[in-house]
């Protein structure tokens, strides 16, 4: 335990502390200086008590705070149920602050604030702050409440099988999710802020004893390491941590599914939620994680496990498939067998360019497409996808400008990249197909091997929070059961230890008990 | 988890060596040992691997009697320091070389089965630039990438054999034992360069994790590559006959042209197999290069070794480029694994194992 309060201490505040006093027009008037201009903020002063003497205030954001919360709770609680206290003048004169703070305001959470930049903080957060008269501290009520987009499905990564509760742009109603699916207490949350203007809310989420510490302490050192005015989305902090800036590849997934995140906690890895997007990130992602999708652990391991082989192919098209035709048709016609050689030739006699400017206009107009297509509106968005993709690619072959053959390449070719689960992996082998084009184009099938071979070494150097991003291929101790989760998803209860790459403390998944349960003929042994 | 790029485990070592060893000599292999002793091959290579296990063994004693030290370290011990500089800058000679032939061999190769109109500059150039790209990379990559490859390399290789099992003639080897052993025997050098690259223990030993296991490794990695030059050798011949395999330059290659798998959409293997080939060249001279960098970096104890990688390659293109045609860098190949090959394959493994006996039996009474 110690390990982790060390890790996730808290750091002295470095700004100049401004002490809050007893004075309370002091105090108002110094939030309302840091405040000036700011036309959100609500102030609200009053007077409490039966003689009225007492001098209060409320300050607020509006949007941010809950008002009717305010309204009822606090204000109603002390400007007229706390007339009908009946109290002994003497006590309430000497015990005020505690009366009010444990008897008056009935709001869940509650704190006292000495430093009235904090206090600021808090207000602008979406808390209310509750100046009290004669009293060295401001009360900070939690009354956090602004519209919010409810939990719906997730545009990215549907799944047919499998809960469909995406994250929202609140970071308290994601890490809520994450909780419902592991009720641990050794699941930790620690939030703290990033950013000097934006004071975005990030959240670190793992599992004591299957986390991994090393990847833990990692994980904040760079997180500590970022000085930046503003996080707007979980990209920038994936940027400004990732292991290498230069890589095309994404070492850091992201998520909008709480399963997903859920999971990957389980197998020992770290989610990293932050406030104001969906998208939470899970460290350390390899590149067989990236392949994987949470509807592979729903479905039964038959159907997952030729889905996973299908994708691995899929990846191997998506990479190759358009270089594999430029060589082919431009340097080895004999690698094809001679029917369909001549059949490739016969198509491509009409069409006026190289077979490398001929894909390359297609891939570009694909991506064109794709790119159109985002941008839109659905209804619109998907005439597009008519127009570009029927109409186009039929003009532009009964025109003699590309052969057939190289639309269909093209056409399987994007529906392997969108086989992939992730998206930021897809769109690296998008770009990296180019560059093996353009290889396939100078040097043909040659030119394709070398490309993929530095590619090879490439990946072979990544690394993940530490973890390289080939893993399990290629560890220095390749163990067998890491396997078992890589093109095939073996049956649940062969998987009975979690993932080795990751060397955590606690490693069982699945008791031998329930293991045993099956049988290798394929019933189960129950005795009754 | 090792954040250092400096570590291996023996496993990784044994991958690497294997897929060094197999490169550009597995093609044309049957054709110079048919020339030289006929039908009795197949027994020339079961005793080419005998000997590799064991010079593999004596390496292997030989570094692990220096855990975490490089030849370059261990030499300057045992053969003082002028000599073993000398040792040192004759390794890196011929490690240069090494590289510079397999090059020039790799060039041709493409040139006559892959890109006919290519000039020979543009692919060694190519060629050059992607292994100096890996090489900078540092052993890590290296180890992991031979990991990765070597399996490939060898299932791609061994499904391409088998539609050819049933037009196999092993009838082709019948005259068992008619050469006469002196022959046999003037044969095995031969075998033996084409484990050209077992040497590259005596340095990457230096990066090796758990020392006590590389015996174990490095006889399995030199066994194994052994079984595939036999199973090599024993496919061309029976493939092909005697007469015919000493007809072609590469008939390690040509096989592959032979197989016809009926109703198949591929009509060409061969150019399959020449793509997992060319990873296996590339891997070699990776391995060569990186240590003709390595030993650099050792002997001028500067930690730039991928600097220097990049300092040699002009070299090493250079070098290349010398031999006047394919027949001339045959002889040179000849000529290297004749005398660079013997010297740090066999003899200075064999004489540094003797001296570091030698010097520890006398060690405990010099020991001033």
């Amino acid at each position: 335990m110690g390990f982790i309060d060390d890790l996730f201490q808290k750091k002295e505040d470095e700004r100049y502390k401004i002490p809050v006093e007893k004075d309370f027009k002091k105090n108002f008037d110094a939030i309302k200086e840091i405040l000036t201009n700011c036309d959100d903020i609500i102030y609200r002063d009053f007077n409490v008590g039966q003689d009225q003497k007492m001098r209060f205030a409320i300050i607020y954001a509006e949007g941010l705070a809950d008002k009717n919360l305010i309204n009822e709770h606090i204000l109603q609680n002390l400007m007229i149920l706390s007339r009908m206290a009946n109290m002994n003048i003497e006590t309430l004169k000497q015990k005020i602050y505690e009366v009010i703070k444990d008897g008056t305001v009935a709001v869940t959470d509650l704190r006292e604030i000495e430093d009235v930049n904090v206090a600021v903080d808090v207000i602008l957060s979406g808390e209310t702050i509750l100046i009290l008269d004669k009293w060295d501290k401001v009360l900070m009520i939690a009354t956090r409440g602004w519209p919010m987009r409810s939990v719906s499905e997730p545009s990215t990564e549907t799944v047919i099988r499998g809960p469909s509760e995406g994250f929202t742009e609140t970071l308290r109603v994601n890490t809520a999710l994450v909780r419902r699916r592991i009720r641990d207490p050794r699941l930790k949350i620690k939030q703290f802020q990033i950013g000097r203007r934006s004071k975005t809310d990030v959240a670190v989420l793992f599992i004591d004893e299957i986390a991994n510490n090393n990847v833990l302490r990692m994980v904040k050192e760079r997180l500590d390491k970022i000085d930046i005015d503003a996080i707007l989305e979980s990209g920038y902090v994936e940027q400004l941590i990732e292991d290498n800036w230069r890589s095309p590849f994404p070492q850091i997934q992201n998520t909008q599914r709480p399963d997903a995140v859920a999971a990957a906690l389980y197998e020992g890895r770290i989610g990293i939620i932050v406030d104001n997007t969906p998208f939470a990130l899970l460290v350390p992602s390899t590149v067989v994680s990236l392949l994987q999708s949470p509807e592979d652990y729903y479905e039964r391991f038959f159907i997952s496990s030729a889905v996973r082989v299908l994708r691995f192919i899929a990846m191997a098209l998506a990479l190759t498939f358009p270089s594999l035709y430029i060589a082919t048709t431009s340097f080895h016609p004999g690698m094809l067998p001679t029917d369909l050689a001549l059949y490739v030739a016969g198509t491509r006699m009409k069409v006026p360019f190289p077979a490398f400017i001929e894909a390359f206009l297609m891939e570009a107009a694909l991506e064109l497409l794709r790119e159109a297509g985002i941008r839109l509106p659905v209804p619109i968005g998907s005439t597009i996808g008519i127009v570009g993709g029927l109409v186009l690619g039929q003009a532009a072959v009964q025109a003699g400008i590309v052969s057939p053959l190289m639309v269909i390449v093209v056409a399987l070719t994007a529906m392997a990249t969108y086989a992939a689960p992730s998206y930021s992996l897809a769109a690296s082998f998008r770009l990296l197909r180019f560059i093996l084009m353009a290889l396939a184009a100078f040097l043909g099938l040659y030119g394709i091997i070398i490309g993929l071979f530095v590619l090879l070494f490439h990946m072979c150097t990544l690394k993940s929070f530490g973890v390289p991003y080939l893993s399990p291929f290629a560890a220095a101790e390749m163990t067998l059961g890491d396997f078992k989760d890589v093109f095939l998803r073996v049956p649940l209860h062969m998987m009975r230890k979690r993932p080795s790459y990751l060397h955590r403390s606690d490693n069982d998944r699945l008791s031998k008990k329930t293991a045993d349960i099956f049988s290798w003929e394929g019933d189960r042994n129950e005795q009754k | 988890m090792n954040r250092n790029n400096d570590q291996i485990s023996s496993a990784q070592l044994a991958f690497t060596l294997a897929i060094t060893m197999i490169g550009i000599g597995i093609l044309s292999m049957p054709r110079t040992l048919v020339e030289k002793v006929g039908p009795d091959a197949l027994f020339v290579v079961l005793g080419g691997i005998v000997i590799v296990v064991v010079l593999a063994f004596i390496i292997s004693k030989l570094v692990t009697k220096f855990p975490k030290e490089g030849i370059v370290e261990f030499g300057n011990t045992l053969l003082g320091k002028f000599l073993g500089t000398v040792m040192a800058l004759g390794l890196f000679a011929h490690f240069i070389f090494f590289t510079a032939i397999e090059v020039r061999m790799f060039g041709e190769i493409i040139k006559t089965y892959l890109l006919l109109h290519t000039p020979l500059e543009v692919l060694m150039i190519s060629y050059l630039l992607t292994v100096v790209v890996v090489v900078r990379g540092g052993i890590e990559p290296f180890a992991r990438m031979s990991q990765i490859l070597f399996p490939i390399i060898l299932i791609s290789s061994a499904m391409a054999i088998l539609p050819m099992i049933g037009e196999l003639d092993f009838t082709h080897f019948l005259p068992v034992f008619r050469t006469p052993v002196l022959d046999l025997v003037k044969a095995l050098p031969l075998m033996i360069f084409s484990f050209l690259g077992l040497e590259l223990i005596l340095l990457f030993s230096a990066f090796v994790k758990d020392t006590k296991n590389i015996a174990k490794n490095v006889m399995f990695s030199a066994g194994f590559t052994g079984l595939i030059y036999f199973v090599t050798v024993a496919v061309t011949i029976a493939r092909f006959g005697l007469v015919e395999t000493t007809h072609m330059i590469w008939p390690g290659l040509e096989i592959y042209k032979t197989i016809d798998i009926p109703g198949a959409f591929i009509e060409n293997i061969q150019i399959y197999v020449l793509a997992s080939w060319i990873l296996s060249v590339l891997m070699t001279t990776v391995g060569v290069y990186y240590g003709a960098s390595l030993t650099l970096s050792r002997i001028i104890k500067s930690p730039e070794q991928g600097f220097l990688a990049v300092l040699m390659l002009p070299v090493i293109y250079y070098l290349a480029l010398m031999p006047d045609g394919l027949l001339q860098t045959l002889e040179f190949m000849d000529l290297f694994s004749n005398y660079l090959g013997t010297l740090y394959l066999v003899l200075v493994p064999i004489v540094l194992l003797g001296m570091s006996l030698f010097i520890k039996k006398k060690g405990g009474s010099k020991s001033e």
